[in-house]
């Protein structure tokens, strides 16, 4: 005796409810290891990738289990004895057996070879969600909208002759309605009745922000200083993209001198000679009043450097930062310094508007998911973060 | 499916059930059930039709989702060990399709009711399992969604730790109760049952969970223990009765693709559809229809592979034996024999380390010791510090596990978070 039954099942959700659950537990992984996430060499490099694979261990179900690499394991096909049948982690061999399957298994899952099992695909989106969640831009002020111009296209008028994929139903069919009632007709839509939206290009005003990225090149930059420095622009750089149409970054680097580069070469440059922080301010400052006025722009120059600075310098770069400060949206200051030294160019900076000047140390690149949190605050109350 | 087909598609039914009672196939009451895809994802997401939820099933549910939205594959079918038995179909499948797999799920239903590992397995499980997630969802309302599912956690982290032996299971129907102790040292396997019955940690409701999860694992367990000789079954009897079908054209073409694709061997496991099919074909030929049946009674599959696994059937599934050698997967052997003791070895509990309870207060203090019996394989460091946190939040005091780490022995002992390690 058997029955077939083809019933409704459009209010099940229990796959999808559970598998909500599941990803909230992927953003509470992603919330718990930001701060390794946030300096990530894997994400940071590459520039452009959606996803990366991160190690997550709590969302792997944990059994005692064999260690898979000790083991001998059974398969089928091709090959003589010696043979290689794929790489370890390279990726193969997911996808299981067959396409049936008698349901239940209560385990199993995740012992083919190619598969890190300790590891979560994540979308660089969930990260960006979790960090930015916490971040706010500080004294964010509406810039009267001018230079910014985007091509937009808006419907503005309707016209009895246009493209057919742009026929306006609504007011065809009430011009319908209007003339044959007039005439005392059944409805009828004839071709005169048809009406068309068209459109004008319009130029709507954008906002802009632009990032001046400053980094002192001296010796001391090493390169764990150098990626530390990138850690931060890459995800201010994503931040503010999130707030404005339109992000520019300048590159400047100094020594004794000040002076613009590219991108690359921002993160490669290494130069001995003194150290004059002044000439880099200096240089930020005349950026901004020749490309970025500051009714404009949003404004922020961010500085990373070692907090070394020569002794006769450092009123000088303090009067400039000030005038940096007042034309930005914040000035940030980011000392790497990993012995938590107090330096003569720190001492003088305190005394800045703590509104939007803020500063930070850093020891190790865990620390800019902290420095991050603390440039980007909306309250303007204690400016220095240690980390 | 279209609607019109439906017609042909119930007439299927009722001539397959009925000539596979003629070859001597015994089954449950049928119910197929067709349905979305989405539903019959969540089903072999879940496990089962009626299960409580947990994030687990939605990560398999979104895995198996996303394979069939990507086009990589699908489960056609899913069928539950119930009475009567239940078999899911996809709704978009074509009727030749669904015509194979109501002669593959005769296969399976038959196997689940005569196959002596499914004897002590519970037959209402759909509405167990139903009634269950009823009360999982109170203990959500009152305690709430984390509380439950930390305890769930914890319970699945040693669910493979169960005693499915025949005697344990008949002892359990009969006395109802979980373990005995008999003579000498402890040495129970039953790690659930003991710390359901020894807990003084756990909660009236945390207790039920844990037992939730024990029973579930003891239901599932025969299924564990068979994959081999029930795909194996299943997919002979479709063969067989598929063929008696006499096939128009296109249809023949498209059932031969269909089969080829489930028997498709995997360079890196074994396919049971393929190897299963091969072993039952062989021991048609060697010993006739008769003695299938009585394979198909009384073994599992460690006994299947050891007495009917043989070389021409090792060369007709290429099977083979790779290791890791470096960095990459290399195959070491074709010997049907080493292949033999391997698959067996494997199959061992389930595949699963076998451990036992050896102390119950260690130092009369309470703490509890797992000793693992080590038979040559190593666990997986890793796993074990991830997992003994786990245990502790079940048992509320000291958890202890020993094993052997790189040939020698070592302790792991968690008192809360933290793991420590030494070498005894």
């Amino acid at each position: 005796m058997s029955v077939v039954t083809h019933d409704d099942w459009s209010l099940d959700r229990r796959g999808q409810s559970a598998q909500a659950r599941h990803r909230e537990k992927i953003k509470q992984a992603i919330r718990e290891n930001l701060a390794d996430l946030v300096s990530d060499q894997g994400i940071i490099l590459s520039d452009g990738k959606r996803t990366v694979r991160i190690p997550v261990p709590t969302l792997d179900e944990p059994h005692f289990r064999f260690d898979y690499n000790k083991q001998q394991h059974v398969g089928q096909g091709e090959g003589e004895p010696g043979q290689s049948i794929g790489r370890v982690g390279g990726g193969q061999g997911a996808g299981g057996a067959g396409g049936q399957g008698t349901g239940p298994g209560a385990s199993g899952a995740g012992d083919q070879p190619g598969e890190q099992i300790l590891e979560a695909q994540v979308s660089i989106e969930d990260i960006e969600d979790a960090l930015f969640a916490d971040l706010r831009l500080p004294n964010l002020k509406d810039k009267p909208p001018v230079r910014q111009v985007t091509d937009g296209v808006d419907f503005t008028d309707v016209r009895p002759r246009g493209i057919q994929a742009n026929i306006d139903r609504k007011r065809t069919f009430l011009q319908a309605l209007r003339r044959s009632r007039l005439a005392g007709q059944k409805l009828v839509i004839t071709k005169e009745d048809l009406r068309f939206k068209t459109w004008e290009e319009t130029q709507q005003p954008g906002s802009g922000a632009v990032v001046i990225a400053m980094m002192d090149v001296s010796g001391s930059m090493g390169m764990t200083e150098k990626y530390m420095a990138r850690t931060f622009f890459f995800w201010t750089e994503k931040f503010l993209r999130r707030q404005y149409q339109n992000v520019e970054i300048r590159y400047l680097v100094h020594h004794a001198e000040a002076y613009e580069t590219t991108k690359e070469a921002f993160y490669t440059t290494r130069e001995n000679g003194g150290t004059v922080c002044s000439t880099v301010f200096q240089l930020a400052l005349d950026l901004v009043r020749r490309d970025y006025p500051s009714e404009l722009w949003n404004i922020y120059p961010l500085y990373v450097g070692d907090g070394d600075n020569h002794p006769a310098d450092n009123e000088r770069a303090v009067t400039v930062l000030q005038d940096l400060c007042a034309v930005s949206a914040m000035t940030g200051y980011v000392e790497i310094n990993p012995y938590n030294r107090v330096t003569a160019l720190s001492r003088h900076v305190t005394g800045l508007n703590p509104a939007v000047f803020r500063w930070a140390t850093a020891g190790h690149p865990r620390d800019m998911l902290k420095i991050m949190r603390a440039f980007f605050r909306a309250d303007a109350a204690a400016s220095r973060e240690g980390a | 499916m279209k609607r019109e087909e439906y017609a042909r598609f119930e007439r299927t039914i009722a001539w397959m059930e009925s000539r596979a009672r003629e070859l001597g196939l015994d089954f449950f009451d049928m119910r197929y059930e067709i349905c979305p895809a989405d539903v019959v994802y969540t089903i072999a997401g879940f496990g089962m039709p009626t299960r409580y939820s947990h994030w687990s099933f939605g990560k398999q549910y979104h895995r198996h989702k996303i394979d069939y939205d990507l086009g990589l594959s699908r489960i056609y079918e899913l069928v539950v060990n119930n009475d009567p038995c239940y078999a899911f179909f996809l709704e978009n499948n074509t009727v030749l399709q669904n015509e194979m797999i109501v002669a593959h799920v005769l296969g399976h239903s038959d196997f689940f009711k005569n196959n002596a590992r499914f004897r002590c397995t519970n037959r209402d499980m759909i509405d167990t399992m139903a009634a269950t997630a009823e009360r999982f969802r109170r203990y959500e309302e009152k305690y709430g969604v984390a509380r439950v599912e930390e305890v769930i956690d914890a319970a699945m982290s040693i669910q493979e730790h169960v005693d499915p032996s025949m005697r344990a299971r008949r002892r359990a129907m009969r006395d109802g109760a979980a373990c005995a102790h008999e003579g000498g040292g402890l040495q129970e396997k039953d790690l659930l049952g003991f710390l359901l019955e020894n807990s003084h940690h756990l909660e009236d409701w945390e207790r039920d969970i844990v037992a939730v999860v024990r029973e579930e694992m003891l239901y599932f367990w025969p299924q564990l223990e068979t994959k081999i000789m029930n795909e194996g079954w299943a997919t002979f009897w479709h063969t067989e009765l598929m063929r008696e079908m006499e096939l128009s054209g296109q249809d023949a073409i498209d059932f031969a693709q269909l089969t080829a694709n489930v028997t498709q061997p995997n360079r890196f496991a074994l396919n049971p559809y393929n190897v299963g099919l091969a072993i039952w074909r062989d021991i048609e030929r060697r010993y006739g229809r008769e003695k299938m049946f009585e394979v198909r009674e009384c073994e599992s599959d460690t006994s299947f592979l050891r007495n009917y696994l043989n070389q021409d059937i090792v060369d007709a599934c290429e099977l083979y034996l790779f290791e890791r050698r470096g960095i990459e997967w290399v195959i070491v052997e074709r010997n049907y024999e080493k292949i033999r003791d391997l698959l067996v070895q494997q199959r061992i509990n389930g595949g699963f380390p076998v451990l036992y309870v050896t102390d119950g207060d260690v130092g009369r203090m309470g703490g509890l010791c797992i000793t693992h019996a080590y038979d040559g394989q190593e666990l997986d460091v890793r796993y074990i510090e991830r997992t003994l946190p786990r245990v502790y939040r079940l048992w509320g005091r000291p958890v202890t596990l020993r094993t052997v780490v790189d040939g020698r022995t070592a302790e792991f002992r968690c008192e809360g978070d933290h793991v420590l390690r030494r070498v005894v």
